[in-house]
């Protein structure tokens, strides 16, 4: 569809005040006159079944592209969509109406404006159509441990096909050398056998899931829909396709060698995992001279909950150590066991499984830090905490996930590629600055993902993969790619069981998604996708660089390769792009660009300041709705443009409002930082970076500065985006008109 | 190739963050979704609370992005004020009753709100605890969601009132709205219907509902949210005063065999969040946290050793045992031993927050075929519950923080999608 | 918290502990409710919440030398408020038997007094003692020249000068046996809260005794244990009624041997109306009905009431025991009188011997019996004072302004 063919229809809605509070006869004329659109009309009730009889009406006589002044985008959203038909929402509801003066001259001008922009907007968009792509559902499991085990079968038994591949020679992971599991079902009291061989049965005994044992990943090309996976397989290489894929390389124990202070390195001082091990062979036998241990501490937390160390707490130590405790009981009645804690932690109904250790009365507890662990008589052990004697130590150390940091060792691999190249200057000296830095990353490659942006998912905070660990906690910056258990977070193996299953889930969603061509969370119902204008592309990499889900590749030269079924469609690579070569059917440059220039700027005499607001639509927006619903005022002044993160903005559009003649510019993004409430990870610091430009531009045209700010702000912050606009108005107002105005 | 197909459908019952992510889940993966909340809007208990820990962050953040895929979804059918009734069949193949509650308000309501204008009656806020009121026609909360007013049975006089329909020119408002009954043809039943807070009243010696400036974790939540009733300014409900000491109780009634048996898993974390709220308000105050052991399971115990970086937060390892009010000024007089020391503490605050725990909420329902789901003995539903197609999500299942019950629930999906066939 | 013993637990005493009364202590938490709930626990060193850590790890050695352990009167509103059902009321009682069991000597009395096995054999051998006396009697008389005073009905059975001569023997065996342990006692305290860094004496030893005895006198403490009025009632009486006794019985003693010495001739047998003869009756009447009473609190059971062992059982039936073969000594000696008839004699020599040995059983074995406690308690009660351990003065981490809130 494209514009020739477009035919418009512009529909303005009275109710909920806006017919009382503005005249909407002047702005039918803006419709009829001005945008020359002459299918205008009004209805006391829009979102009314009569309303949406006529709105129906005028589909049928032909129209294609509707532009609906009511309220929010974000209300009656099932009411005004209709099969191929584009739909502009105009919001003179909650931005106008609910938080303006009534009947004021200011009102009306905003309302008119907004009219304009959005009828500027329908011209200029398309109906976006969705991408086809032959699409494979087939999902890949890397790591046979209980959360890939059970990926696999769950996903299988959902009936799609599955390979599961596995480094070690059978699956199972770590519990293969494990005795007995702590409670997982009701009543919490007794252990638990470790039931492997029966969950491996039902893996091998389903013929949609490929089991590839001893086998690492060479090469994952392509993606999501579309991975052309290669395996190492003794010494040959298998080669197959696959829609999508879950990370499930487990754990591996904290490096106890770093805990010489509790001990590690005396005979008698062992980890838990090592326990685990004694365990199973039946006999707790001290490894100095196999006599029976029959006093054995437990040194909870050791380098857990510690900066020097694991600043986390990995959850199931506790139970592990009531567990191994119990374990050694039965095994030798004789038996006593002591656990030092700092806060014993049996969450839920495990406090259960607490009581039933406690209830042992050869198992002590006490609360308390061990400071350290030395060797007595006869390799007997104190431990300073207590100053006392145990012939066995079992130190309760953490995990630590099992994935590889893609982003570092790209950056080893580049450092590595400049100093081969060895052009002497300031970038060989950074070059190896890093790779000092970085180096032990060379080669600890797990996915092996042909990703510009590096061959594993990117590390986040304590090197665990997961952007957005609260509400969506399979978010990862790899579209397509899921990690679970023990890589996505601290688990255990119920818990890490129930995370295969949630992966798996994630991943059969993506490769349905994308089967019909549609984003993944959060734009997931986004059909529109990024089209490149590749003859004008200058390979400066920005967008390359900045897209926080790796989508775009890059040839030798470095022109940007697209892989659409990455994409999540949050225009970062539009807002980067120099040469503005990127553009969405329903969201570009030149749309917004072409909105801002619709806006009706009064010229100095009439000392009507104008401010520019780009909001992103994600948390800002809705925000201002709120505020709205509340009838919380705020400037008149200031017109609004939605946009789908922060970091889409393209600073030509600042350019292009300084020299419309706007007064000020308001960028309202989402919280960055540590705590980022960012959905696309990055968008208010891609801005900041940005903005520097700007402060550059703006000094060119002899500019303030402060006519450009950029805020950050919560969505449940609806009392203050108000304020802070009102300020910045006044604040505006201070330092004066825009000398550009015409 | 493999797997699509056209798909069952999933009846997910509770539309807290377990029951919203189990039913967007499931829809976008293919599956018919019919999502059942008994309240009158979606969100739950995370629409209460005003921020998740570790990142402080407002859960109207993601629940604005689960409703918008709820909104933009065609696949899945949203039934508030409803509660299941009836099920019959059995292995995968279940019809399900469902009861709804008249809302009295249809979905031509706009939201413009001049029915609060006239309406007459006021009600207490059960969203807010009890603290504040409503009028009998009013918007659950600022963002709820749907986008609708409701109207309470229970206070409003009906038909010889009837100033709202005056007002409303919508026709939205239909005061003789009566009670439906929907028939459901479902493969599977995902269970989220989460949690319910304690009785505090029964916890002997803390003296909540005794005195005024004992509260639960729960009103502090609402006291500290900027749409609660005091507009996210935290003062202690006796005068409205600002707060300069504030006391956080652990385990009341978690970790304990006259009530909770089972630990509720999250109050630590809850309260230690809540000192940030606190802390955030008043720079100066004297806050103080009475524990047994704190639960900060996991990446979240890098939150608590930052709060132990806060010197003027007291963390106290003893359980309060007994709450005593100074008539005077209404203070609070919290006893406790400190067991590292030994010895035993009066401590004088403003407020004391009661951590209240995580109750399974227990919504019973008569299986035809006399069946019944499968509980522990603390009330939670058990995973594998023995019915095929029975699925049990988030806090119904333990008590758990708002991650995990997301993980839980994604999870839960998939085992609806493989009962829904291919 | 440091000691070195910390990872040698007792396990022989801990044993112990968990089957006389002791057995959910295991369960305990550390959450100190206990210490908080409990009236009489103390600021500076409250209870017993400590004294389950102790008896978690066994560490016998601070539980027989820690002064708390006597000051708690088991209203077990700590076992009925604990979170965990660990009945820390019930543990103190546990400790305070093995306490009167480390403290005895020699310990096997004390273990063969309060085991239903060997109690049996410990009757025995009281009424061995009393059977003795009679055998000795003739040889006695025939070696030293004892001139009766008077002929009385029960003299005649078992004379004045026996009775008095061989009780007061063994009874002040008895005593140094029960004060040696209370020395071994108060000495255990001490060093315990010097090792601890204890501050020094807060109140003279005189006076910490009168406060002590005035609180004896009104049960003050005991009184605090609200829930358990009943039980202090008995106590109460039972106290009394024994005291009572004890006086008369000393009175006797002086107005048989004393008195005429000094020219005060013997009131005795005291007449019905006699002043001694009614605080006697008095007495008796207390005892019963304090001993009553307490059996039948133990007996009513409910989560409040106190656990229950033999150590505790022997000791309440013997009071009432002694209390009721008292009184129907007292009644034969009305119906027998003059010793017409045989068979009315033979009773009443029979219900006075066995009288004789409840006394025995009583009194002598009071080293070895619950009896113990009115010497400990006392003890632990006057170092408590001694010491001001016992003054309730909870601590405030931060003192809040009276003007609070609203400071801004």
């Amino acid at each position: 569809m494209d514009n020739k063919e477009k035919k418009v229809a512009v529909w303005i809605c009275k109710g909920c005040d806006i017919g009382k509070c503005c005249d909407v006869e002047a702005l039918e004329k803006v419709v009829t006159d001005e945008m020359n659109e002459e299918l205008c009309r009004t209805h006391e009730y829009l979102c009314g079944d009569d309303g949406v009889e006529q709105i129906k009406k005028d589909i049928q006589d032909g129209v294609n592209t509707l532009v609906i002044a009511g309220c929010s985008p974000r209300f009656n959203v099932d009411t005004f969509t209709f099969d191929g038909c584009l739909t502009e929402r105009v919001n003179v509801r909650e931005m106008v109406v609910w938080s303006h003066e009534p009947n004021d001259e200011d009102t009306q001008m905003l309302a008119e404006d907004y009219m304009r922009m959005g009828i500027t907007r329908a011209q200029k968009s398309e109906l976006p159509a969705p991408f086809e792509a032959e699409i494979d559902k087939t999902i890949l499991v890397v790591g046979g441990g209980p959360a890939g085990m059970s990926a696999a079968s769950e996903a299988a038994k959902a009936g799609y096909d599955v390979v599961l591949v596995e480094k070690e020679d059978q699956l199972g992971g770590r519990i293969r050398n494990w005795a007995k599991v702590y409670p997982t079902r009701p009543p919490y009291r007794e252990l638990e056998p470790v039931d492997l061989d029966s969950a491996i049965a039902e893996i091998e005994g389903r013929e949609r899931i490929t089991v590839h044992t001893g086998s690492t990943i060479a090469k994952i090309d392509g993606q999501p829909g579309q991975f052309d996976v290669s395996v190492k397989k003794n010494g040959s290489n298998v080669e197959f396709r696959a829609g999508a894929i879950v990370q499930a390389t487990g754990w591996k124990p904290y490096d106890a060698s770093r805990l010489e202070h509790l001990g590690y390195g005396l005979q008698n001082v062992i980890t838990n995992v090592e326990m685990e091990e004694l365990s199973a062979t039946g006999k707790i036998a001290r490894p100095s001279d196999g006599k029976p241990a029959r006093k054995i501490a437990f040194v909870q937390c050791a380098g857990s909950r510690d900066k020097e160390h694991l600043p986390y707490c990995s959850g199931v130590c506790c139970r592990v150590s009531l567990k191994q405790a119990l374990l050694a009981r039965e095994l030798d009645a004789e038996t006593q066991a002591f656990v030092l804690y700092k806060d014993l932690r049996s969450p839920g109904q495990h406090e259960d499984f607490y009581r039933r250790a406690q209830e042992d009365s050869e198992i002590f507890f006490t609360k308390g830090d061990v400071v350290s662990v030395t060797e007595g008589s006869g390799n007997d052990l104190v431990v300073h905490m207590e100053n006392s004697l145990a012939d066995l130590v079992v130190l309760a150390t953490g995990m630590v996930p099992n994935a590889a940091d893609g982003e570092a060792i790209r950056q080893v691999e580049d450092a590595k590629k400049l100093i081969a190249k060895d052009e002497a200057g300031a970038q060989l000296e950074a070059a190896k600055a890093t790779y000092e830095a970085l180096k032990e990353h060379e080669g600890s490659e797990i996915l092996n993902l042909t990703y510009r942006q590096g061959p594993d998912l990117p590390m986040l905070k304590y090197e665990f993969p997961d952007s957005h660990f609260i509400c969506f906690p399979y978010e990862t910056r790899r579209t397509g790619i899921y990690a679970a258990g023990c890589t996505r977070a601290p688990n255990d193996t119920a818990g890490s069981k129930e995370d295969g299953a949630g992966a798996a889930l994630k991943a059969i969603q993506c490769v349905e998604l994308t089967s019909r061509g549609m984003a993944m969370h959060p734009r997931w119902e986004d059909l529109s996708f990024p089209d490149f204008a590749m003859q004008r592309c200058t390979s400066c990499k920005r967008c390359t660089e900045e897209c926080p889900f790796g989508t775009l590749n890059e040839d030798e030269k470095g022109t940007p390769e697209l892989n659409l079924t990455r994409c999540r469609r949050c225009g970062i690579c539009m807002g980067a792009c120099p040469e503005r070569i990127i553009s969405f059917k329903n969201y570009s440059v030149d749309i917004v660009s072409s909105m801002i220039k619709s806006v009706e700027i009064p010229d100095e005499f009439e000392e009507k300041p104008r401010l520019l607001g780009l909001l992103c639509e994600n948390d800002a927006y809705p925000a201002l709705d709120v505020a709205g619903l509340n009838r919380i005022q705020h400037s008149a002044y200031i017109r609004f443009i939605p946009v789908r993160c922060l970091g889409s903005v393209n600073i030509v559009w600042i350019a292009d409002a300084m020299s419309q003649g706007y007064d000020g510019i308001l960028l309202v993004g989402c919280k960055s930082g540590d705590d980022y409430q960012c959905h696309f990870i990055r968008g208010s610091e891609l801005m900041d970076t940005r903005g520097k430009n700007v402060q550059e531009k703006l000094q060119q045209l002899a500019l303030e500065e402060e006519r450009v700010r950029l805020e950050q702000l919560g969505i449940d912050e609806f009392e203050k985006l108000p304020a802070i606009i009102n300020e910045f108005a006044e604040e505006i107002d201070e330092i004066g008109l825009n000398p550009f105005k015409m | 190739m493999s797997g699509n197909g056209k798909r069952g459908t999933v009846l997910v019952v509770g539309g807290g963050i377990s029951g919203i992510t189990a039913a967007i889940e499931a829809s976008e993966a293919g599956c018919e979704v019919v999502l059942v909340e008994k309240n009158p809007y979606l969100g739950g208990r995370v629409a209460q609370m005003n921020q998740y820990f570790p990142k402080m962050c407002p859960p109207s953040c993601g629940l604005e992005i689960n409703l918008r895929r709820i909104r933009t979804s065609s696949s899945i059918c949203c039934l508030t004020l409803s509660e299941v009734e009836k099920i019959a069949g059995e292995n995968g193949h279940y019809q399900v009753t469902v009861k709804r509650q008249p809302r009295r308000v249809n979905s031509k309501c706009t939201a413009c709100g001049e029915c609060v204008e006239v309406c007459p009656v006021e009600r207490s806020n059960e969203f807010d605890c009890g603290i504040g009121t409503t009028k009998a026609i009013y918007l659950p909360y600022k963002m709820a969601y749907p986008v609708q007013y409701a109207i309470d049975d229970s206070v409003c006089p009906g038909a010889e009132c009837g100033k709202c329909v005056e007002v409303c020119q919508y026709d939205a408002i239909e005061l003789d709205m009566a009670p439906e009954t929907i028939e459901l043809e479902v493969q599977s039943v995902i269970w989220a219907t989460g949690w319910d807070q304690p009785d505090a009243t029964q916890f002997e010696g803390l003296g909540f509902g005794k005195y005024k400036n004992v509260i639960t974790n729960l009103m502090m939540e609402r006291l500290a949210s900027v749409d609660g009733p005091t507009g996210g300014k935290i003062t202690r409900p006796s005068d409205e005063k600002e707060i300069e000491t504030v006391a956080f109780v652990q385990c009341a009634g978690s970790r304990d065999e006259n009530y909770l048996k089972h630990c509720s898993g999250v109050c630590c974390m809850g309260s230690l969040k809540q000192t940030r709220y606190v802390r955030e308000q008043y720079p100066d105050a004297d806050i103080f946290v009475f524990y047994i052991d704190i639960r900060a399971p996991g990446r979240l115990d890098d939150f608590y050793q930052k709060s132990q970086e806060d010197l003027k937060l007291h963390l106290v390892k003893g359980k309060v045992a007994k709450i005593t009010e100074d008539s005077a000024n209404g203070d609070v007089v919290l006893e406790a031993e400190d067991t590292m020391t030994g010895e035993r503490i009066e401590q004088k605050v403003n407020l004391a927050v009661l951590a209240t725990g995580l109750l399974p909420a227990t919504a019973s329902v008569n299986f035809d075929n006399g069946d019944a789901l499968e509980r522990d003995e603390h009330g939670f539903l058990v995973s594998e519950q023995p019915m095929a197609g029975m699925l049990a999500a988030g806090c119904a299942k333990r008590p758990v923080d708002v991650a995990v019950c997301v993980r839980d629930a994604t999870g839960a999906a998939l085992k609806a999608l493989q009962s829904c066939g291919e | 918290m440091a000691d070195a013993i910390v990872l040698r637990p007792d396990r022989e005493f801990l044993k112990s502990v968990l089957a006389e009364g002791g057995a959910d202590v295991k369960k305990c938490v550390q959450c100190a409710t206990c210490s908080v709930v409990c009236d009489l626990s103390t600021g500076r060193t409250p209870f017993p919440r400590k004294e389950m850590l102790w008896a978690q790890w066994g560490l016998k050695d601070k539980l027989v030398s820690d002064p708390d352990v006597w000051l708690c009167h088991q209203c077990n509103d700590c076992s009925t408020k604990c979170l965990r059902g660990a009945r820390p009321g019930d543990l103190l009682a546990a400790v305070r038997h093995q306490a009167v069991r480390h403290y005895a000597t020699p310990k096997f009395l004390a273990v063969w007094m309060n085991q239903n096995r060997t109690l049996p054999l410990m009757l025995l051998i009281a009424a061995f003692l009393v059977g003795f006396a009679l055998i000795i009697r003739g040889p006695l008389e025939a070696a030293l020249p004892f001139g009766e005073p008077h002929h009385e009905f029960y003299a005649d059975f078992f004379p004045h000068w026996l009775l008095i001569g061989y009780f007061s023997t063994l009874t002040g065996l008895a005593t140094l046996v029960v004060l040696l342990g209370a020395f071994r006692f108060w000495n255990a305290m001490k060093e315990f809260d010097e090792s601890s860094g204890e501050k020094a004496p807060l109140l003279g030893l005189m006076p910490s005794l009168m406060n002590v005895a005035k609180s004896i006198l009104v049960h003050d403490k005991f009184g605090k244990c609200t829930s358990q009025a009943s039980r202090r009632i008995a106590h109460l009486t039972a106290f009394y009624g024994f005291t009572a006794l004890f006086i008369v019985t000393v009175w006797a003693v002086l107005d048989l041997y004393v008195n005429p010495l000094l020219g005060i001739d013997s009131m005795y047998p005291f007449g019905l109306l006699h002043p001694m003869k009614l605080l006697a009756n008095i007495g008796a009447v207390l005892l019963i009905y304090g001993s009553v009473k307490a059996i039948g609190d133990r007996m009513r059971g409910g989560d409040d009431a106190p656990l229950s062992s033999t150590f505790d059982w022997t000791f309440v039936w013997l009071l009432l025991f002694v209390g009721v073969s008292g009184v129907f000594t007292e009644i034969l000696r009305f119906v027998g009188e003059p010793a017409e008839i045989a068979a009315l004699t033979m009773t009443a020599y029979t219900v006075y011997f066995f009288h004789l040995v409840g006394v025995v059983a009583l009194l002598v074995y009071l080293p070895y019996s619950k009896f113990a406690h009115i010497v400990y308690r006392t003890i632990a009660m006057l170092y408590a004072e001694h010491t001001g351990r016992n003054v309730s003065d909870s601590k405030s981490l931060v003192p809040v302004s009276a003007s609070a809130p609203g400071g801004k």
